[in-house]
């Protein structure tokens, strides 16, 4: 490395939001810094952020110095920790408290001493500011940290996270080139494999970058094999992993000729093989623009049919709306579920009907990633027992604006997902 | 030509070596504009906690150092300071008998250490938290002067009883660039 | 690289001011790193942006200790940061303070603009260390900084812009 501060992330708050986490931090920095500026709609002038690394919040404590406007005083927690302010909602309008959060050594396998300073600024007479001391009695790495506010009230939009890798190596030439590995067509990405060859002292990468060398465009960047690069159905790319650092650049062995016809790339598939009350897809990648999900199944309950539903990134909250019409061949219904956290997606057979008969469902996420917009899906269902059956249209949505990050459908009415079902993931470029 | 970086790591010390007593940085550059040094330590000296102080130039036998201190200890803060001192205080971290793998760290921010008409400045913080079962853990926040328009040519860094720094201890000398 | 200097000023030994004008918008944070002795007898940085120094629109707080004791106080509806930082003419000679300061997200039109500030001075037998708050109550990107009322010529201020990452870790 080269670089003092090296960026490794960034997130904005979408305004819907409690926690912000920042997943597979790279591990090859010494230090951490991080910068963060929030606001959240605590009825306070200011509010805490706790201090949650790998997914705890355990073995934290903490020392403060804080002054608020008209005293100086010093506290500890020996439980939690908090790790930065936000401005409340009555503080002054449109005002961030500022923090700096500074981690050495975060990938050794040391106990974690960080240092933060906080101010929550505000047009009046009491604010808060604190100097942090935190102990995290944990020895492993650090791979992800998260931002949960404190009273679980969300991040006002505009509030910033940024991440910063800090490296006490210097290098003094330009970083070795890499070795490409596999180049993977998934359907609206191109996923290139490589392997780094920073053994040389003074010579590594402070980054990765893929760019196409004829049409140019915008590259694609990475710390870590692979880097996925978008790429259009019928164009021709031809494109290396490039090493970079302030020094220079080296550069791999082209990609060779690279032209997709593919815009639908299975993601990930989960086969039953025993009685399953719900079935959950996390980590979905974020490079894809939609979502489509294919769904075999058949229900373990004691009734001819049942319903199913889907949820995303975990909210078990009344945040979903559904409706849905059915015909079963003789009669017509429809139905609506409304602010609902169980907004029935899917019908599929049951424990009572012919023995295996299995019911379909095609579920279409538009837009899954996009940060200004409610998730809404459209649903294709149905299935026949040659003298019964049904057909379903259902509409779905989620009051989040929120990317969806993980889908879980969750059996309910039918109990169970029962052997044989199967359920796969796709995403469409 | 590649733009140069704004920070740039200089040296780095590192502790567990036999012998190493004391963090040098020597021949520092003349061609920043600021330094800082970015600190993460434990002492092998025997006791639960340990200053930690500096020196530059090699001058440990004048009293050309003053300073200003503000310390929170997890109950009360307070204010204090020293003067006309050999050396420059910056905090405490873990000894010998503290719990195994607990460490402070810290950073010492030195502007315009190259300049030779003023005297050298020291703004430096330390965080030595040492978890819920101790109760000598403190927040340092010091701001030295050092009465020399010398250059800033070495620093060093020690501790008390002139004992080594234990194994994973470390302290890297940064140079910033102005525009 | 994501810390680059943007633009240095010097001090001349008298009246005047630090003079930061058309900050490039290209960044995201800014830093000012600042070593000041005023010109006069006092231990004053004021500051302001935009030109925005006749009205209320700031407010400023601070956490002190100056050797014997620790406090905080603050001053809303000032028309620009009024902050110590500096030794004064008439204190030690050849004696800096020491400034850092911070403005996270200074280009952003939907967010006030809030400082985080870490300063202090010390001359063997008094001194002070400060950890300052400020905001400043417009949405409005910061293009200019002027500092005064004016400081020697041993003191000099640097300005840093900040860039961020183009990816979430999501």
């Amino acid at each position: 490395m080269s670089v003092f501060l090296q960026p490794i992330y960034t997130q904005t708050a979408p305004g819907n939001s409690s926690e912000i986490t920042f997943n597979n931090i790279p591990q090859n920095f010494t230090d951490l810094l991080i910068v963060v500026s929030a606001r959240a709609g605590i009825a306070a002038l200011s509010d805490g952020i706790i201090a949650k690394f790998n997914g705890s919040v355990s073995n934290f404590s903490f020392l403060s110095v804080e002054g608020n406007g008209s005293a100086a005083s010093s506290g500890s927690s020996a439980t939690t920790a908090n790790i930065a302010r936000t401005n409340g909602s009555t503080a002054t309008a449109n005002s961030y408290a500022s923090s700096v959060i500074y981690i050495p050594n975060y990938s050794r396998g040391n106990t974690k001493q960080i240092t933060v300073s906080t101010v929550s600024e505000t047009n009046a007479t009491t604010t808060f500011m604190n100097f942090y001391s935190i102990f995290w009695n944990d020895r492993s790495p650090i791979t992800s940290i998260s931002f949960p506010q404190n009273s679980g009230t969300n991040y006002t939009s505009d509030s910033t996270f940024t991440i910063y890798g800090v490296s006490n190596i210097y290098d003094t030439g330009t970083p070795l080139a890499p070795t490409l590995g596999a180049v993977t067509d998934l359907g609206g990405v191109a996923s290139f494999a490589f392997t780094p060859n920073d053994t040389a002292t003074g010579q590594t990468a402070d980054y990765y970058s893929v760019q196409d060398i004829a049409i140019m465009g915008t590259p694609a960047y990475g710390n870590v094999s692979p880097i996925t690069f978008p790429i259009t159905t019928g164009v021709t790319y031809n494109a290396p992993v490039k090493a970079v650092n302030v020094i220079g650049t080296s550069t791999s062995a082209m990609s060779g000729s690279l032209t997709s016809y593919n815009n639908f790339a299975s993601i990930a598939t989960q086969v039953i093989t025993s009685n399953t009350s719900s079935i959950v897809f996390r980590n979905i990648p974020q490079y894809y623009s939609h979502l489509q999900l294919r769904v075999y199944a058949r229900g373990s309950t004691n009734a001819t049919s049942g319903y199913p539903y889907h949820i995303y990134n975990g909210d078990t909250s009344a945040n979903y709306s559904s409706h849905f019409m059915t015909g079963n061949g003789i009669t017509t219904a429809a139905a609506a579920y409304v602010n609902s956290a169980q907004p029935l997606s899917m019908n599929f057979p049951c424990a009572n009907s012919s023995a295996n008969i299995f019911g379909y469902a095609v579920i279409d996420i538009m837009d899954y990633t996009s940060t200004n917009k409610f998730k809404t899906s459209r649903i294709m269902n149905g299935w026949d027992n040659n003298s019964t059956g049904n057909c379903f249209v259902f509409s779905h949505v989620w009051n989040s604006f929120a990317p969806i990050s993980s889908i879980t459908l969750v059996g309910w009415d039918i109990a169970n997902f029962v052997s044989g079902s199967h359920v796969a993931l796709y995403g469409i470029g | 030509m590649p733009a140069e970086s704004t920070w740039t790591p200089i040296a780095t010390a590192s502790g567990g070596s036999a012998g190493t007593n004391v963090f040098t940085f020597s021949s520092i550059p003349q061609t920043y504009t600021d330094l800082c040094v970015m600190f993460y330590g434990r002492s092998n000296f025997s006791a639960n906690t340990v200053s930690v102080y500096g020196w530059v130039n090699g001058q440990t036998g004048t009293s050309l150092w003053g300073g200003t201190q503000l310390i929170g200890d997890g109950s009360s803060v307070t204010s204090g300071r020293y003067q006309n001192s050999s050396i420059y205080f910056i905090g405490q971290m873990p000894g010998a008998t503290q719990t195994a793998n607990f460490y402070a760290n810290g950073y010492m921010y030195i502007p315009n250490y190259a300049n030779s008409t003023h005297f050298k400045t020291i703004m430096s913080r330390m965080s030595n938290n040492q978890g819920v079962n101790s109760t000598d853990g403190k927040l340092f926040f010091y701001h030295s002067l050092f009465r020399a328009t010398d250059p800033i040519t070495s620093i060093g860094l020690g501790t008390d009883g002139n004992t080594s720094f234990a194994t994973n201890s470390m302290a890297t000398l940064y140079g910033i660039r102005a525009a | 690289m994501s810390m680059f200097p943007i633009a240095t000023a010097a001090g001349t030994g008298g009246a005047g001011s630090f003079n930061f004008l058309s900050i490039p918008q290209t960044f995201t944070h800014l830093q000012l790193r600042m070593i000041a002795r005023d010109y006069i007898a006092a231990n004053a940085v004021y500051h302001y942006f935009n030109f925005d120094s006749a009205g209320t629109s700031y407010s400023q707080h601070y956490l002190m200790g100056d050797g014997a004791t620790a406090f905080a106080t603050g001053a809303s509806n000032q028309p620009y940061f009024a902050m110590d930082g500096a030794t004064a003419s008439t204190d030690l000679a050849n004696a800096n303070g020491a400034l850092i300061i911070d403005v996270l997200d200074y280009s952003n039109t939907n967010k006030f603009k809030t400082i985080r500030v870490s300063a202090g001075w010390d001359l063997n037998g008094s001194g002070r260390v400060w950890q300052w708050s400020g905001l400043w109550r417009n949405t409005n990107a910061i293009t200019s900084w002027i500092l005064t009322p004016g400081f020697s010529t041993t003191s000099r201020a640097d300005l840093y812009g900040i860039s961020t990452s183009f990816r979430t870790g999501a």
